[in-house]
């Protein structure tokens, strides 16, 4: 096992808009241990959510190196992409991004039925479920485990996206502005949760943020200043 | 391996989406409009080959001249000693004028088809027995000798009876039947028939018109610009000239006929009887004379009258499954169409079911399989309406007649009383399969888009 979860080195991204060329990643360096809370901060448009999702195999970068457990996932094949994604990496993301036609069992089973054939789902489904019922109780969410997103406040709505990205217990979770869309209350409730998390099961996050107060529940901070970091904190 | 998610967002896709719904009943409008004209003008064709055949032999062996040919005795009886031959018997044809004078009928004077015919022989190869309306309910084959009280009648001693063509007194109604009048059987009727001289002019020495008594009527659904009139084989020879006789001169003149009909066995092979029956006449005219006669050996459906309504028909229904065909590229546009906008809508459930680990054929494959359900979805539906419907053709045809006083079909036109209501079972696999195929084509690019979108663009769509 590697020292560390994940590793970026020199990680450049650019957006090109015409004959504009916006650098919005310019040699990011970043290291993180396993069971660390992360979080990365910086104004908008400094390319921490950009960071975030480069991070989580969600987007792809112009030069630099990511590595997984010192695997260097740029060498990995778009299926193990996936599979990395689906298996390692938790996301939390501000708009909460829950599909409206299922219930909230169903958002949270979603990684699972991705990981199975509809066979081995079948014969595991009594298993899946009450796994996903546990985490959703664990979350205050039992009890509306059947409802439809438009049918939840947005704190329950972030829970349950919190739910489906634990639902696999990926060794990371990645959530970009969790608490960005919540009331204060809201969402000291979402960072207590996430704390938790860190605490009692040794989960890896990393949260992009915009507020101190919020980046300050983190153990660590980087902040992102048009692309590069600047501060690293304890 | 296809993954779970993609089987279960397929089915609550198709439970949510009202535009998954507006696609399904455009493929089922497809498939139940091509089931219906394929089947009903398939029907047509079938039911008027079938009429055809069932009036035929398999092969007609007759003169290219209204002089008829000689030998035929000879011809038939060689060809019944051919093992795939079942029977074989004469069968005279010429024009005539008809002339009906009857209470209740307003004269008239039409121009017929006379067919001297052997009915015991000729019902042996035709359906002409169960085309009658009297005799087809009597037991043994059907007759053409004056039934008793007219035996002795002087006036029909030269002639005899007749059976005419239903169509030649009576129209047909609105509703395909035909209403007949008792009081025009057992009456006599006028035939003139003009018998031709071995030069090929007309016998003006001799009588030519005859009365017959009217004993029954035949309806066969097969379309004749001129209809027939039945009459005895040896009776249609004497008044076309065509018995045997020794001229002036010395000279012997064998009996003729028109034609000659030949049934073959069940799965014999048709063109190899015909070669047979033509090396058979070739050594007949080698002994006893080539009668310098044009001959024409043809299959039933190769006769002039019949192969031009075939092919009209099956030009019709090509037309028409073309026409039905564009309509079904419509609606592949249509699904095109539809498939766009469901991906466009559903572009942040793709970034979102990515970012879980969706791999991009998986997405690809839930557009598709979703494209696939809807188009067997559809093309299922479109049989249950398409086949009801062709089985009830008739009677949703008289409802619309009776209803809204709007009658379509004329079986007048086509010659058949009702519309053919027979499923081209053939015809609708391929169109179900089609139309699954076109749900498929319709949905490849849009789906191909959702398989190759970024997970972020996705997510950040709005």
């Amino acid at each position: 096992m590697s020292e560390y979860i994940v590793r970026a080195e020199n990680l450049v991204k650019t957006y090109t808009t015409g004959p504009e060329v916006l650098e919005v990643l310019r040699g990011v360096r970043l290291k993180m241990r396993a069971g660390e809370f992360l979080a990365v901060t910086g104004v908008s448009g400094s390319g921490k959510s950009t960071l975030l999702h480069l991070l989580g195999l969600l987007d792809e970068w112009d030069s630099g190196t990511i590595y997984f457990d010192d695997q260097d996932v740029s060498a990995l094949s778009a299926a193990q992409r996936d599979q990395l994604r689906n298996q390692e990496i938790g996301f939390v993301f501000q708009f909460y991004h829950l599909l409206p036609e299922l219930t909230v069992l169903e958002n949270t089973l979603l990684p699972t039925m991705v990981a199975n054939s509809t066979f081995s789902w079948l014969g595991n489904r009594a298993k899946l479920r009450k796994q996903a019922m546990e985490i959703l109780a664990q979350l205050g969410l039992a009890d509306r485990a059947k409802h439809r997103p438009a049918q939840l406040s947005g704190g329950e709505q972030q829970r349950t996206a919190i739910a489906r990205a634990l639902v696999n217990k990926p060794r990371l979770l990645l959530a970009d502005e969790p608490t960005g869309n919540l009331d204060l209350g809201t969402g000291g409730r979402i960072l207590d949760l996430l704390e938790d998390l860190n605490a009692n099961n040794k989960q890896t996050i990393i949260m992009v943020t915009h507020d101190p107060d919020t980046a300050g529940r983190a153990h660590r901070q980087l902040h992102l200043d048009r692309g590069r970091i600047h501060t690293s904190s304890s | 391996m296809p993954r779970h998610y993609e089987f279960f967002l397929i089915c609550r896709y198709l439970r949510k989406k009202r535009l998954a719904i507006f696609s399904i009943v455009a493929v089922a409008l497809s498939v139940a409009m091509l089931i219906v004209v394929t089947s009903v003008m398939g029907g047509f064709v079938r039911q008027y080959r079938q009429a055809c055949h069932g009036f035929y032999g398999d092969i007609i062996v007759r003169a290219d001249s209204l002089m008829g040919f000689p030998y035929y005795e000879d011809l038939i009886a060689q060809a019944e000693q051919l093992p795939d031959v079942k029977v074989a018997t004469p069968v005279i044809k010429q024009f005539s004028l008809l002339r009906i004078d009857q209470p209740g009928f307003k004269l008239f004077v039409r121009v017929v088809s006379v067919l001297g015919i052997e009915p015991n022989g000729y019902s042996k190869i035709t359906n002409f027995k169960q085309s009658l309306w009297k005799q087809s309910l009597l037991p043994g084959p059907p007759t053409l000798d004056l039934p008793e009280g007219f035996a002795d009648d002087p006036k029909y001693r030269d002639s005899g009876a007749c059976i005419v063509g239903v169509e030649v007194p009576y129209n047909r109604q609105p509703d395909g039947s035909y209403k007949r009048y008792p009081q025009l059987y057992d009456s006599p009727v006028i035939l003139t028939i003009l018998p031709l001289k071995r030069t090929g002019m007309i016998d003006t020495d001799v009588r030519v018109s005859h009365p017959f008594l009217l004993i029954d009527d035949s309806e066969t659904s097969i379309f004749s610009e001129l209809p027939p009139v039945y009459i005895r084989f040896d009776i249609a020879q004497n008044m076309s000239r065509m018995y045997a006789y020794r001229d002036i001169d010395g000279n012997e003149e064998p009996a003729k006929t028109s034609q000659v009909q030949i049934r073959v066995r069940d799965g014999a092979d048709v063109e190899r009887v015909r070669r047979q029956l033509q090396d058979i006449w070739q050594k007949i005219i080698t002994v006893k004379g080539d009668p310098e006669t044009v001959m024409v050996f043809e299959t039933w459906d190769e006769q002039e009258g019949i192969a031009p309504l075939i092919n009209q028909l099956e030009h019709d229904r090509a037309l028409l499954t073309i026409l039905f065909v564009i309509m079904g590229v419509v609606s592949i546009f249509l699904i095109f169409c539809i498939f766009f906008v469901i991906v466009t809508e559903k572009i942040p459930d793709i970034g979102i079911i990515k970012s879980v680990g969706a791999s991009s054929a998986g997405v690809g494959r839930i557009f598709l399989a979703y494209a696939g359900a809807i188009g067997l979805l559809g093309a299922i539906l479109g049989l249950a309406m398409g086949w009801p419907f062709v089985v009830h053709i008739n009677a949703i045809h008289d409802w619309i007649a009776h209803t809204f006083g709007w009658r379509i079909y004329d079986p007048n036109v086509l010659v058949f009383p009702y519309i053919p209501n027979e499923v081209d079972w053939f015809a609708a696999v391929i169109i179900i399969a089609s139309a699954l195929v076109g749900s498929l084509i319709g949905s490849m690019i849009p789906a191909i888009r959702a398989a190759l979108m970024k997970p972020i663009k996705a997510l950040r769509y709005e």
